[in-house]
């Protein structure tokens, strides 16, 4: 009798041990997504967000007529050009000169890349003036910092730009050095920057199609030279292009989309006892020197330049530009 | 007895058993979330979870960080790339996975330039000096990249604990790299879809005297209680079947069952009335009376005394002929209790299954069948007897016929048989 008293209380103890049991589930194990591809580095909302903080960046900026503010946003060529037209601005006692940067977007280049510094375009809309279309690149240098304005050109009028990945795929980083082009972007620079200063005496005028700054500059070589001629004096108009500020990024063909800054300095020097009145926007950097015989200026420009993938016969064609007078000085 | 316990068992078993299905259910039940959390201990001021951690139990989580002190504390979603790339080279804790249902597990990484783990507290305090020993290694070299890194930051450390520069958290809100972020002073928290991997978190106490961060993850659960439904069948079958056991043992019980609760002698006549499963045997017993072994508790219940004239009582009319015949061929008085005259049930022949046995002294027990004086006699009339006018009635039971007409009076030992056809009623016994 005992024994069964001892079995019958053993049952429910049994019963209760194997509910326990049941009730504790094994620990939940870490899945990992096994698709290691990269994905683009920002959403469309992500970078919509950014060019809304680097416009108000911008706006802000302009409505103090202060540069002070910029440079949490706005970096690299962009940050000079803003500079120069904000110091011609508080000179001018108006913003009319500054140039409208519209910050809404209607197209996007996100790169897909694990590594510093990343790079992405985009194409503004139409701003109010009814200027051409501005093409942004915006970076971030390094992970800690926020995506600045590194650069902007206005696109020519009818241009067509090459096409992209998508922003939801992304699209690679091209570097400097990067052999699968045509040319290399560094080196693509350095052929245009001959051309500007060449012209047609350039050995490689004909990589590249006919552009709009090009003619610009040409004429006003000309113009100046022959303003020079009268005052029995000497123009030049030296380009250079910046080392190592190049940004490129992959388009659809297999090509890049290279946009690089280039420097210019141009030096008008009349005779003895010449007098070189500085415009407006140069008397806003010598800061009301008094005129001399001779005026020398400084310039920065963006040029965007889409270089053909290697082994194709297509020239190079630009697809925008922005120049802006930096500095003056009279001796 | 055994028959009571095991009704009670099986009924206590399956009391049991549904309780404790209905406490799995409900008492036993696991929570419909779970939360785990990390120590809130560790050398660094940041805390990331690693690709997965995030979608660990569900897709949906809540997360939530807290610092000592109150403290900024800042959450921040993004891509793994740019979670470690933010972190760079400081010292961040990695949650890796669970360790039980209720922690995370938590291991303190050290940055590329120094890929085995290794938690000295100096390297917390000056990150670039982990980058500069980065750098004049080759970034695989495990061993030859940790010697430089510790001379130099040993070198260094005498400098650092002598200025005792409080820690200073870097502060990832702001980013343009998250994808979500929730800053709060002591506190913050935020609400997430871990539908991709990819996404990883990271929580980062900022600003001067920074701790580590307390991390707490809260998935909802489904529920399941596979026990509860069947351990309550079960148990109302088990309770069910208890009760039909002892249903079905206490009715067969009643009637006298066939179990041997006393020790009686097993021919005993019944009540006819007495219906349920007894075989009442039309064998007429012994003269004895006959004490039933048990009162029959049928639902017609005849109760029988056990009495001599009570065990007469019973029994038919023809069966009381019978008797008395057998009595008289016996030599035995139509009334005979037995030779101590005790009430004991005494087993008198014949009893079922009895061998009939010739005793010299019985020899008449068959009776000889004289041959018939006359053909007309039928063989049963005992010789003497010549009138076939109701004479053997007479004789049968015990009445005299003299020449005064009969005469009443009682055979010895007899009954009387019944009623009387004389108006002499001078002799009223």
């Amino acid at each position: 009798m005992n024994g069964v008293r001892r079995h019958r209380a053993l049952v429910p103890l049994a019963a209760a041990a194997l509910l326990l049991a049941a009730c504790t589930p094994d620990l939940p194990t870490v899945e990992v997504d096994p698709d290691t591809t990269v994905g683009p580095v920002l959403s469309v909302s992500q970078d919509a967000e950014i060019h809304a903080a680097i416009g108000s960046a911008l706006e802000e900026a302009t409505a103090a007529v202060d540069p002070g503010t910029l440079e949490a946003r706005v970096t690299g060529p962009a940050l000079a050009l803003r500079k120069a037209e904000l110091t011609v601005a508080s000179a001018a006692g108006n913003t009319d000169n500054v140039t409208e940067i519209p910050t809404v977007v209607q197209s996007r280049v996100i790169p897909a890349t694990d590594d510093w510094p990343r790079t992405a375009f985009s194409v503004t809309e139409r701003p109010q003036n009814l200027q051409t279309e501005r093409l942004l690149v915006t970076e971030q240098l390094s992970p800690r910092e926020p995506y600045k304005l590194w650069a902007w050109v206005r696109l020519f009028p009818g241009v067509t730009l090459p096409t992209f990945p998508t922003p939801e795929a992304g699209t690679e980083p091209v570097q400097i050095d990067d052999a699968s082009l045509s040319i290399s972007p560094g080196e693509a620079l350095t052929h245009y920057v001959d051309v500007l200063n060449n012209g047609d005496a350039s050995q490689y005028v004909g990589e590249f199609a006919a552009d709009p700054f090009r003619d610009q500059i040409n004429a006003r070589r000309e113009l100046r030279t022959a303003d020079a001629a009268t005052i029995s004096g000497t123009y030049t108009l030296a380009f250079q292009a910046s080392e190592g500020e190049v940004r490129a990024l992959r388009t659809a063909d297999g090509g890049a989309l290279v946009v690089g800054q280039i420097t210019s300095t141009e030096t008008l020097a009349g005779e003895e006892g010449a007098v070189i009145n500085p415009s407006a926007t140069d008397a806003a950097f010598t800061g009301g020197a008094a005129p001399s015989n001779s005026l020398t200026t400084g310039r920065t420009a963006v040029v965007a330049v889409h270089v053909p993938p290697a082994g194709s016969a297509d020239q190079l064609t630009l697809v925008g530009s922005e120049i802006l007078t930096t500095s003056a000085s009279v001796p | 007895m055994l028959h009571k316990i095991v009704t009670a068992g099986l009924v206590v078993l399956g009391l049991v058993v549904a309780s404790l299905g209905v406490a799995s259910g409900t008492v036993w039940r696991p929570g419909s979330t779970v939360t785990m959390t990390t120590p809130g201990t560790g050398d660094a001021t940041m805390l990331m979870t690693a690709p997965g951690v995030l979608g660990l139990v569900d897709d949906s989580v809540t997360v939530r960080a807290t610092a000592e002190g109150g403290a900024k504390v800042v959450l921040a979603l993004g891509s793994e790339a740019d979670v470690k790339g933010w972190v760079g080279t400081d010292p961040v804790l990695v949650a890796t996975g669970p360790a039980d249902w209720e922690s995370l597990a938590v291991t303190t990484s050290e940055p590329a330039t120094t890929p085995a783990p290794d938690s000295t507290p100096e390297e917390g305090e000056e990150p670039g000096e982990e980058g500069g020993a980065g750098e004049s290694e080759a970034p695989e070299g495990e061993v030859e990249g940790d010697a430089p890194a510790d001379d130099e930051s040993t070198a260094e450390t005498p400098e650092e604990s002598a200025e005792a520069e409080p820690v200073v958290g870097p502060d990832p809100a702001g980013s343009d790299m998250w994808v979500a972020e929730a800053v709060g002073e002591g506190t913050a928290s935020l609400e997430w879809d871990a539908g991709s991997s990819d996404q990883v978190l990271l929580a980062a106490v900022a600003g001067e005297g920074a701790g580590a961060p307390r991390l707490e993850l809260t998935w909802p659960r489904e529920v399941t209680t596979p026990w509860m439904w069947p351990g309550i069948v079960l148990g109302a079958v088990l309770v069910l079947v208890g009760l039909v056991v002892g249903v079905v043992g206490a009715r067969s019980a009643r009637p006298g069952s066939r179990r041997g609760k006393a020790v009686v002698a097993p021919g005993r006549s019944r009540a006819e009335t007495a219906a349920p499963s007894s075989t009442s045997t039309a064998v007429p017993r012994g003269d004895e009376a006959l004490v039933r072994r048990d009162a029959p508790r049928g639902p017609v219940g005849v109760v029988s005394t056990p009495t001599p004239a009570g065990g007469t009582e019973g029994l038919t009319r023809r069966e009381l002929r019978e008797r008395a015949e057998r009595e008289q061929q016996q030599g035995r008085g139509p009334v005979a209790r037995g030779e101590d005259g005790e009430k004991r049930p005494k087993r008198s022949w014949p009893w079922t299954g009895a061998m009939p046995t010739v005793k010299k002294a019985d020899t008449a027990a068959q009776p000889v069948v004289p041959p018939p004086a006359e053909a007309s006699r039928p063989a049963w009339l005992p010789e003497g007897t010549t009138s076939a006018s109701g004479s053997s009635w007479r004789e049968a039971w015990g009445v005299r016929h003299t020449e005064d007409g009969p005469e009443d009076r009682p055979a010895p030992g007899g009954q009387w048989p019944g009623g009387r056809t004389t108006d002499d009623r001078e002799e009223d016994r």
